[in-house]
């Protein structure tokens, strides 16, 4: 092949790359893309806040199990773990004056399953310590005159 | 079912209602206290420590009026049942967010706010909240606060 011969075939090739792959993209084009990225993005958030409002909804139907469960709360430690992980990739994107109304929305409902996940914890502990036992004991006796 | 409260829950309403994110707080707690029964406050899904139809302590989270809805802008209230003597006992109330939010209440806050509770009942420094005219009346009687 001779060099004539390669030079026009790279540059058919840079016109269909500029083509295809436009370097230089529009401020219309970049806007759209923007919005693109914001729309895909709001709408994985929306699907996460579908899922903890769902374990919210879980909870509040069997609260009870909950407390009792083995597994509930360490897929919820889990849950709202990988979360906020998330959130924290999502605060630091370009992406987030965009998305900040949904942000806030999961952001609260993870926060108030792990505030859940707390004091379910602080419940059992106090359940094993004596002390508690007999300040409930106290309790019953003095608010029962 | 009647209410009771300590001096540290009065203490702290007062401090609260000087802020305006807070102002509506003695309201915000009566009226969440105003269409509930003993059943109903005993055992919740916050609950933090139970004797099954005896007693229990509860975390309850009461709307903010002043901030709007939702779960952030509650407050939350730590407070002991007796179920046979239909009396619920308030001692403890934040808010989670705003200049006066607080972390988290931890087991040795829980066990702090029970004593508070008791030795309150014992010295006679317990305070009725009248849910209905939105007053606190003292140990003889007298509206101290509306």
């Amino acid at each position: 092949m001779s060099s004539s011969t390669i030079d026009l075939k790279l540059n058919i090739a840079k016109k269909q790359s500029e083509v295809l792959y436009k370097r230089n993209p529009s401020w219309q084009e970049k806007v759209d893309n923007l919005l693109d990225r914001m729309n895909i993005l709001n709408g994985i958030l929306t699907d996460l806040h579908s899922i903890l409002l769902s374990v919210n909804f879980e909870l509040e139907r069997d609260f009870k199990g909950f407390r009792e469960s083995e597994q509930a709360p360490k897929i919820l430690l889990e849950t709202t773990h990988f979360i906020s992980k998330t959130l924290i990739i999502v605060r630091k994107s370009d992406l987030y004056p965009g998305i900040k109304t949904m942000f806030a929305s999961l952001r609260e409902e993870n926060r108030y399953l792990r505030e859940l996940l707390d004091d379910r914890n602080i419940s059992i502990e106090l359940e094993k310590d004596p002390e508690s036992d007999n300040l409930m004991k106290a309790f019953i006796k003095a608010s029962s005159n | 079912m009647k209410i009771f409260c300590t001096q540290d829950f009065l203490n702290k309403i007062n401090t609260l209602e000087k802020k305006n994110n807070y102002s509506n707080i003695f309201e915000d707690v009566c009226d969440y206290f105003s269409d509930k029964n003993i059943e109903e406050l005993h055992i919740t899904k916050e609950l933090l420590r139970n004797s099954p139809g005896i007693s229990s302590i509860n975390k309850y989270r009461i709307p903010n009026s002043s901030i709007g809805i939702g779960k952030r802008g509650s407050y939350r209230c730590i407070s002991m049942c007796n179920v046979n003597a239909d009396r619920v006992y308030i001692d403890f109330i934040y808010p989670k967010t705003g200049s006066e939010g607080s972390d988290n209440i931890t087991k040795e806050g829980i066990k702090k706010i029970s004593k508070d509770i008791i030795n309150s009942i014992n010295n006679g420094t317990i305070y009725q909240i009248d849910i209905l005219n939105k007053q606190i009346i003292d140990s003889a009687g007298r509206v101290i606060s509306q």
